[in-house]
C-alpha cells in the first residue's frame, strides 16, 4: 500500500471526531442484532434457514464448536440445561466472549473502557488442553461420552 | 491480555494521533509508525493523548484469544486451535518481557483467526454451490 492511500484511508471519517475503527465496531455490534434475532425466532433443528457444517458434512465428526447454535437457541428460550447439553464449551465461552463484545463496543459508543483481564500462559494452554480433550471425546460413540456429543 | 478489544488504536509516537492499525506513517505528522521495544502505547513520555491509564500490563500486546476461541467455535475449522497456541505464546512471551516475541506470536495469532474466517466462508460459500448444482 503506498503512503498516499494509507494517509487517504487514515483521513476518511464518517462524522468528524469519530475515527473509522469505532464506526467499524458500532456496524459489527448493529449486525449482530438479525443474526441473534434469527437464532431466536428459528430452531436449528429445523432444517432450512441454517447453511449446514461443512466439517461435519465432509468427515461426520463433531468439531468444538458443534451445538452451538442449537444450544444458543435454547438459552434464549430459557433452557440452560439443554443449552449445556449442546455445547457446554460454547456456554463456558459466552460470558468471555460476551466481556470481549462488550470492550470492543462500549469505547465506540461511550468512550470509556473497560479494564484488560491479563490471562497466565498456563490458563491458555489449559484452555487448549480441554478443547482439544472435548473434541476427542465428544466423537467417542459410547456411554459416558456421548453426553458431550451435541 | 485476553478480555480487550483488539483493535486498541495505535497512536504515534511523534504527535500522539491515532494510527489506523496496519498504517505504516502517521496520517497526522508523517512520522513512521513504529513499534519499536522502547516504544510502550500508554506510558510513553509526552504523548499527551486522551487515553485513559493502561490496566493490568504496561506494554500492550493484543493475544487474539477470544476471536480465536470464536473461530473453534462457529468456523468449524480447526485452525482456531492453531490460533489458540499462538494467543498462549503472546501472554507466555510477555511475562518472559520478550516483547518482539510477543508482536510476532500476536501477529500470527491474528493471522490465524482470519485464516479460520476465510476458510469458513469459502467453505461455506463451495458449500452452497455444491448443494445448488446438486438440486439442479
Amino acid at each position: 500500500m503506498s503512503t498516499i492511500t494509507t494517509i487517504a484511508a487514515n483521513r476518511l471519517e464518517l462524522l468528524p471526531g469519530l475515527p473509522l475503527w469505532r464506526w467499524r465496531f458500532a456496524l459489527l455490534g448493529l449486525a449482530a442484532l438479525p443474526c441473534l434475532a434469527l437464532v431466536f425466532a428459528r430452531n436449528p433443528e429445523e432444517p432450512g434457514y441454517y447453511p449446514p457444517c461443512v466439517f461435519y458434512a465432509l468427515t461426520g465428526l463433531h468439531c468444538p464448536g458443534c451445538g452451538t447454535l442449537r444450544g444458543l437457541h435454547q438459552l434464549m428460550h430459557g433452557n440452560l440445561l439443554a443449552a449445556f447439553g449442546y455445547n457446554p464449551y460454547t456456554m463456558l465461552a459466552l460470558p468471555i466472549i460476551g466481556y470481549a463484545y462488550l470492550s470492543a463496543l462500549l469505547p465506540s459508543l461511550s468512550g470509556r473502557r473497560l479494564p484488560t483481564v491479563f490471562l497466565h500462559p498456563a490458563l491458555i494452554w489449559g484452555l487448549l488442553a480441554a478443547v482439544l480433550s472435548f473434541w476427542a471425546l465428544r466423537n467417542v460413540p459410547v456411554y459416558p461420552f456421548t453426553v458431550l456429543a451435541p | 491480555m485476553a478480555y480487550d478489544y483488539d483493535d486498541d488504536p495505535i497512536h504515534c509516537a511523534t504527535c500522539g494521533s491515532e494510527i489506523e492499525p496496519g498504517a505504516r506513517f502517521c496520517a497526522n505528522c508523517g512520522a513512521a509508525a513504529q513499534t519499536s521495544p522502547s516504544f510502550t502505547p500508554g506510558y510513553a513520555p509526552g504523548m499527551g493523548y486522551e487515553g485513559g491509564p493502561d490496566y493490568g500490563e504496561p506494554v500492550h500486546v493484543p493475544n487474539h484469544l477470544v476471536w480465536a476461541i470464536a473461530a473453534t467455535l462457529c468456523c468449524c475449522v480447526p485452525t482456531g486451535i492453531v490460533a489458540i497456541v499462538y494467543a498462549a505464546q503472546v501472554n507466555g512471551k510477555l511475562a518472559a518481557g520478550d516483547y518482539n516475541g510477543a508482536l510476532s506470536a500476536s501477529n500470527s495469532a491474528k493471522t490465524w483467526c482470519w485464516v479460520s474466517l476465510g476458510l469458513g466462508v469459502v467453505a461455506a460459500v463451495v458449500w452452497g454451490i455444491v448443494g445448488l448444482t446438486g438440486a439442479i
